[in-house]
């Protein structure tokens, strides 16, 4: 009775931590506002803008960087400001619909599929690849957030199912994790909030890399190591110690996971949840962190810490996607075309998962987890230079930048690269009477 | 010649895929009226919640039955998994799930 109690508490802190800040594409995020812009004075250097829902129109000024020739009258746009001397100046102006061509309708199909492939499999969906992606398809970075957090709910939802339907995730787990998750990311938004009052943008971001390099660079290497292990000596899985010392903490309320086989003290749930929303509250991959607190903190095997994931990733999901389409900013054509290609990629991932072996999605995440370390690491040059702490040419901190990138869309192809071979073949040894891979 | 089941998956697939696609057309041929409402904020947020939630249904049910059309089906071992755990038969093809 209580354990049910638990799990509907959980769900209610969905709703007792109002959504105050989303967490789709790392640190917190303003609503910038929105609205339509009827006039651009060429010689004043203003615009006449009319708010989304308001009746009277402002002239704001321009800064420098904008060139009035270039601002979309008409149109509904976005519109990106900053304090000035006591005064809001324009920053930037985009329109908030990008027209769907052919190529942009294709990308974003595949960007869902590729993400839809590594959610399935490893339980995180690569949204810190996806948002970039979408950017730079044209997508207004706020909009492209936006969509991708729309997307990731029904996603997580239709994987967490079919999994669940595989007998590999436990919703309880998963729902109790994804209440802690939600107050680390209010947790972890707070944080970055202070870094970023005291030291500014450089140094916010300095402090996440250096953070998600020490992270998943500990987190990947002993993860890979401990698939090369499995791999290497075809030996059974065992239960860390840490997980056998906290599995034996008896702090009430106790609840069983019947689909994990664990039973826990709900209290050592919670380290896992709140690391797993601080890393949502920044780089929108939580699931890097989750499941490998799932697996060596808690006890569970990888098949059910990846599916157990998916639960909690719908719980932040359904969260992140209220408080953006409250703002008005989900372009709902976006997210079903991400939607179209990631539910084929996350349901035959979740095929994949029956034919593998807890090595193999070690190894998958192992590696995605590494080459992400690696594309945070090439940042923190370019940001001590940002801070005036090292110098960088300009024609290096492109390269740095590039690599960075590279690095994500790498981790992405890669990942699924092992999960398609894994599934491909795990199924002609099955059809040939052979085991799992 | 093809078994009960099969025919069934195959009428699945084909009416899954049928309201799938005539979704995606519609949504996509009024995309003005849908991209002025659905980004108005406020309550109006219902409405890309509740389209997520259906696209999620309908497309997650037709992807479904073309992965399993197209020879992607779950290990048995899994299936055996999922008894244990109180969930449906595998064996037989009933309709396809909702995801």
């Amino acid at each position: 009775m209580s354990s049910r109690l638990i799990s509907i508490a959980s769900v209610g802190l969905l709703f007792a931590f109002a959504p105050v800040q989303a967490f789709a594409g790392g640190g917190p995020k303003e609503m910038p506002p929105t609205g339509v812009i009827s006039a651009v004075d060429h010689q004043a250097r203003t615009i006449d803008f009319r708010p989304h829902g308001a009746d009277k129109t402002v002239t704001l000024p321009l800064s420098e960087s904008v060139d009035p020739p270039g601002v979309p009258v008409g149109s509904r746009v976005i519109v990106y400001m900053e304090e000035r001397d006591g005064r809001s100046v324009v920053l930037d102006v985009s329109e908030m619909f990008v027209t769907l061509t052919p190529r942009l309708l294709i990308a974003l199909m595949v960007v869902g599929l590729v993400g839809g492939m590594l959610s399935g499999f490893i339980g995180s969906g690569g949204a810190f690849v996806m948002t970039p992606s979408m950017m730079s398809l044209g997508i207004p970075g706020v909009v492209a957030i936006a969509s991708n957090m729309c997307h990731k709910f029904p996603k997580a939802l239709v994987g967490a199912y079919k999994r669940y339907r595989y007998g590999q995730a436990d919703l309880k787990l998963g729902l109790v994790i994804g209440g802690s998750a939600i107050v680390g990311v209010q947790i972890g938004i707070r944080v970055q909030k202070a870094i970023l009052a005291a030291w500014g943008k450089a140094g916010s971001d300095l402090y996440l890399s250096l953070a998600y390099v020490t992270v998943l660079l500990s987190f990947g290497a002993y993860v890979l190591f401990d698939a090369w292990r499995l791999w290497r000596g075809g030996i059974e899985v065992k239960t860390s110690a840490l997980a056998v010392a906290v599995q034996k903490v008896r702090i009430p309320p106790v609840m069983n996971f019947p689909v994990a086989g664990l039973e826990l003290s709900v209290w050592v749930t919670v380290p896992v949840g709140l690391a797993s929303g601080l890393l949502v509250a920044t780089i929108a991959a939580g699931g890097l962190v989750g499941v490998p607190g799932m697996i060596y903190g808690l006890g569970a095997t990888a098949i059910v810490a990846t599916a157990t994931q998916l639960v909690t990733a719908f719980v932040m999901g359904l969260y992140g996607a209220v408080y953006w389409a409250v703002g008005g900013f989900v372009d709902i054509r976006l997210t079903l075309l991400i939607l179209a290609g990631s539910l084929i990629g996350i349901q035959f991932a979740a095929i994949g998962t029956t034919y593998v072996r807890d090595y193999t999605i070690k190894y998958t995440m192992g590696v995605a987890m590494l080459i992400v370390a690696v594309s945070r690491a090439a940042k923190v040059p370019v940001l001590l230079a940002d801070l005036h702490w090292t110098t960088l040419s300009a024609a290096a901190t492109g390269r740095l930048e590039s690599l960075s990138f590279w690095a994500l869309v790498g981790a992405l192809f890669s990942a699924c690269a092992i999960v398609f071979i894994a599934t491909i073949q795990g199924m002609l040894r099955a059809r040939n009477g052979g085991e799992a891979s | 010649m093809v078994s009960g089941s099969r025919k069934r998956l195959y009428c699945m697939t084909v009416l899954s895929g049928v309201v799938s696609i005539s979704s995606y057309v519609f949504l996509y041929t009024h995309q003005e009226w849908v991209t002025l409402n659905f980004t108005r904020g406020g309550v109006y947020a219902v409405f890309p919640i509740a389209t997520a939630f259906y696209f999620s249904f309908v497309h997650g049910a037709f992807t479904s039955c073309l992965l399993r059309v197209l020879g992607f089906r779950e290990a048995r071992s899994a299936v055996a998994g999922n008894k244990r755990n109180g969930g449906g038969s595998e064996g037989e093809v009933r309709s396809c799930p909702p995801a």
